[in-house]
């Protein structure tokens, strides 16, 4: 009997190590480096509730090494990091943000660590910006409605559509919509520039915006709130993941325009001169590895980014055949950083909606 | 004398360090610490020619003055009625009037966008009543009314704390004359507060000047950009944050500081003659309001409905159900996992702790400093005081963010400070900083009232300074240090933007996991997080009632 337990213990080892070969595998040596650092500290995005299965699966995982987070958004996050290496003190080891441009650009100014992950190997082309930004997981850029001012057949069905109707004077939309104020959030100007790239009426778009007299807010959960209150009717262009805190609110519902779908992420990078760089290491493995990845398909409006990976597809946008796969992590995406383009943008947008906005009555 | 000296400079440095740091980066074209950094004025030109930081600085003057005329003269009248008079209900009520001090201005803003926002419950019970609701908080007005209310405790406390220290028998021989109550009050009672009237429209003018958390809740809605906003507007206005933008600004709001402190120090040369506490015991009556006790009283309780309960109503709502808004069932919506969540996320409860053991023993500490400073400060007029005045007031016009970044730089780049930087001490230097105007004030105040003749006399019995100090002055003002140190704590456990770049596993805070989740997470919890904030200072404030602190020395 307690032999037979034996094999079937044998058994399962062999077996899970058979699956997990075909998946991403830190290097031996690797993990027992970080096994004896012990310990892997993280600056991330993401509020506590948000990270909390992966740690405590990643802590089953690998019990000896403890997990230290500190939650801050990302502009504050890329001061850190970056004030703290130039001091030379103590930062973290992994940072995890939803800005591809800012760890974009803290790879670019040197500080983080180049690493040859095994799970490079496993994914599309277009994740890894030189081997020290990951894409851990993509989220549609989706739009809220309150369900109580709007039915579903009233929505616009493309960008076209939503202009006109945001244009009509007599529009019930009127005050009515929010969406990112681009000076204050860098995700929002991100989506919002390559809103003006794919969109080819993207221009009165812009005015028609003004024409509405849009309400422009800095935080994705802060438009939620007044989309769920009935204070807002419509919010514009918000990463999908605000949908995993409107869990069981009725008053919210989701929806895509036809002609396209932007895709944002979340981003993690192993900083230069990290304290614990092997257990950073294995940590940023882990969370590209079945498990990890099968735990962002588990989180409503997110996806996996690894093919073939099991998830909620909360959206339906796969289900409809709409590709989920992030923007390609290249120097066209720092566009969004350049000292010309982005000042540019922002006056061309400002001036756009003030026009609009200047041919309406409230 | 050298002690003394060396105290106030001792301070003067820790506050110059930070605003150092954002001098140096306000000169150079690049983060300080890149090797591209060069000198030039050119992010102060570009800031002085950008049209838009004048129509923001004009915003800010409007939002801040109108700040204070409604704070200083309604607090002043609390204070009064508090302090001197026999007001129905006035040890009943005053601990509410401090509940507008204890929200951040994000959660306040927050809270009243629940309850009296366009969508806010009691909007629709305002709209169900009359057919419309007669009012809109997404205008100017409302803004510097909610702002204003939310300071006027500040002002109230000040002004208690320094009618309480007065002796009654000036007040007396007025209304022995023959004054009526308003001419006691306008004529007798007020002016003999005027050096706390005069300080408390400054500090409230800076409370107004960087006021930030609560236009990007209610203001911006209406694109109200004050300075604070652009300020934040400018400095991610390339993407990658523009440090000498954002200190060039910030430079520009800490010069205004400057001409008003001058003006302060004008107004207050002779401290001597707001001296009542002298030699002799004085008894204090209160008077009596007549048929004016129930007015007062009503206006008292209505402040603090719009000011205290409105706000933390719809906080409270917002923390127990998953949803809300017109149409919306809130039995059904009703969920507690919100306010559980604060209760079992261990990160959570070590900020609990940590907010805790700043607020009590951070404000402890800091209280020590402030009175040492207070005390080296008193009744002299030699160039250290004159410096401490102007900067201790500094901080207080740098929004809670910049300085808290300056407090990283300190901490990253002075290198004998390193160690610090992952401990609550850094978090408490900071918090010491930023509340110092205030602090000190508070101590001062009740120094103020103590004559310099019962120090005197003892000197002249032969007692040394440092005994006078132990045996006659601090015994005259340990019931105004008390409670100095009860209001300092309420102020370290609400603080939250200065604590953000500081926050490390282990020196998180409640004030700074409330800002990130405002910005980054769930409102619910959010929500939920701000009233067990607002709770636990409650407890320590109950507490410490009970234990015979008085809440205006």
């Amino acid at each position: 009997m307690k032999r037979s337990i034996r094999i079937l213990a044998a058994a399962t080892v062999a077996l899970s190590a058979g699956t997990s070969a075909v998946w991403a595998q830190t290097a031996e040596d690797v993990v027992a480096k970080a096994k004896d650092e012990g310990v892997v500290v993280i600056y991330g995005t993401n509020s506590i509730p948000q990270v909390k299965a992966h740690f405590e699966a990643f802590k089953k995982a690998y019990p000896k090494i403890e997990i230290e987070y500190t939650e801050i958004s990302s502009s504050p996050l890329y001061t850190r990091v970056s004030s703290e290496i130039a001091a030379g003190g103590q930062t973290a080891d992994v940072a995890i943000s939803a800005s591809s441009e800012l760890m974009m650009k803290t790879a670019k100014d040197g500080n983080a660590l180049a690493y040859d992950s095994p799970a490079l190997a496993k994914v599309p082309a277009y994740n890894g910006y030189q081997k020290m930004v990951f894409e851990l997981e993509t989220e549609p850029m989706c739009n809220l409605f309150n369900t109580k001012a709007l039915k579903e057949s009233d929505l616009p069905k493309t960008r076209a559509d939503f202009t006109r109707m945001l244009s009509d004077p007599a529009s019930p939309l009127k005050g009515k919509v929010t969406m990112y104020d681009i000076e204050l959030s860098g995700v929002g100007f991100s989506a919002l520039f390559r809103d003006s790239k794919r969109d080819p009426e993207f221009w009165s778009f812009a005015e028609a915006i003004g024409k509405a007299r849009t309400t422009f807010l800095s935080g994705g959960y802060a438009m939620a709130e007044k989309v769920g209150s009935g204070e807002m009717s419509i919010a514009y262009n918000i990463p999908c993941q605000v949908l995993s805190a409107l869990q069981g609110n009725s008053n919210i519902g989701f929806f895509f325009f036809k002609d396209y779908v932007l895709m944002t992420g979340q981003y993690a990078l192993i900083t230069k001169n990290a304290a614990h760089p092997n257990a950073a290491k294995v940590f940023v493995d882990w969370l590209m590895s079945r498990e990890g990845q099968q735990l962002y398909g588990q989180m409503p409006g997110v996806y996996p980014v690894m093919p073939g990976v099991k998830n909620l597809d909360t959206t339906g946008l796969q289900a409809k055949g709409v590709s989920t796969e992030g923007p390609v992590l290249d120097e066209g995406l720092l566009q969004v950083l350049d000292p010309v383009i982005r000042p540019g943008f922002i006056k061309q947008w400002k001036d756009a909606v003030a026009k609009g906005r200047a041919e309406s009555r409230p | 004398m050298i002690a003394r000296q060396t105290t106030i400079w001792a301070a003067i440095l820790v506050v110059i360090l930070p605003l150092g740091m954002i001098l140096y980066q306000s000169v150079l074209s690049a983060p300080f610490f890149s090797p591209e950094a060069e000198l030039t004025l050119g992010a102060f030109s570009f800031v002085l020619t950008d049209p838009e930081f004048w129509a923001a600085l004009r915003r800010s003057l409007v939002v801040a003055v109108g700040m204070v005329a409604i704070a200083v003269p309604l607090g002043a009248i609390f204070g009064f009625l508090f302090a001197r008079t026999d007001m129905p209900g006035r040890h009943m009520l005053e601990p509410f009037m401090l509940i507008p001090m204890l929200l951040p201005s994000v959660v306040l803003g927050f809270g009243y966008t629940v309850s009296v926002g366009p969508a806010g419950f009691m909007s629709k019970w305002a709209e169900g009543m009359l057919g419309f609701t007669p009012w809109n908080i997404y205008t100017t007005t409302a803004l510097i009314l909610i702002a204003g209310f939310a300071v006027t405790p500040y002002v109230y406390l000040y002004v208690a704390t320094a009618l309480r220290g007065l002796g009654a028998d000036i007040e007396e021989s007025a209304r022995v004359s023959g004054a009526g109550l308003m001419r006691i009050a306008r004529d007798v009672s007020l002016p003999m507060i005027k050096p706390t009237l005069i300080y408390c429209a400054v500090f409230i003018f800076f409370l107004g000047i960087e006021l930030f958390g609560l236009v990007l809740m209610i203001g911006s809605t209406s694109g109200y950009d004050v300075l604070t906003v652009y300020l934040f507007k400018l400095t991610n206005r390339m993407g990658v944050p523009s440090y000498h933008m954002m200190a060039a600004v910030v430079l520009l709001m800490v010069a205004m500081t400057l001409p008003l402190v001058y003006w302060q120090r004008r107004m207050l040369q002779s401290s001597d003659l707001y001296v009542a506490m002298r030699g002799k015991a004085a008894r204090n009556k209160p008077l009596p309001l007549g048929q004016w006790r129930w007015v007062a009283c009503a206006a008292v309780v209505a402040w603090i409905f719009v000011a205290a309960f409105v706000p933390l109503s719809g906080i409270l709502l917002r923390s127990v159900v998953t949803h809300w808004g017109p149409g919306v069932d809130l039995v059904q919506a009703f969920d507690l996992s919100s306010l559980r969540q604060t209760f079992t996320e261990p990160a959570v409860r070590r900020a609990i702790t940590n907010s805790v053991l700043i607020g009590v023993v951070g404000g402890l500490g800091a209280v020590v400093v402030y009175a040492a400073l207070a005390i080296a400060a008193h009744r002299h007029s030699d160039p250290a005081v004159a410096a401490l005045d102007y900067v201790m007031l500094m901080p207080r016009a740098i929004p809670g963010l910049v300085i808290g970044l300056a407090f990283l730089w300190v901490f990253l780049f002075i290198p004998f400070l390193k160690p610090l930087r992952p401990t609550l001490i850094s978090v408490w230097i900071a918090f010491m900083v930023v509340y110092m105007a205030y602090g000190i004030r508070l101590v001062s105040g009740t120094l103020m009232q103590v004559s310099p003749e019962l120090a005197e006399a003892a000197r002249t019995c032969g007692s040394s300074a440092g005994r006078t100090l132990t045996d006659i002055t601090l015994p005259l003002i340990r019931n105004g240090l008390l409670t100095s140190w009860l209001l300092i704590f309420l102020m370290f456990e609400r603080e939250y933007a200065t604590g953000v770049y500081l926050l490390t596993r282990g020196t998180e805070t409640i004030g700074a996991m409330i800002v990130s989740l405002a910005e980054s997470g769930d409102v619910g919890l959010l929500a939920a997080l701000s009233l067990v904030n607002v709770a636990l200072v409650g407890i320590g404030l109950g507490l410490a009632l009970r234990l015979g602190v008085k809440i205006n020395g």
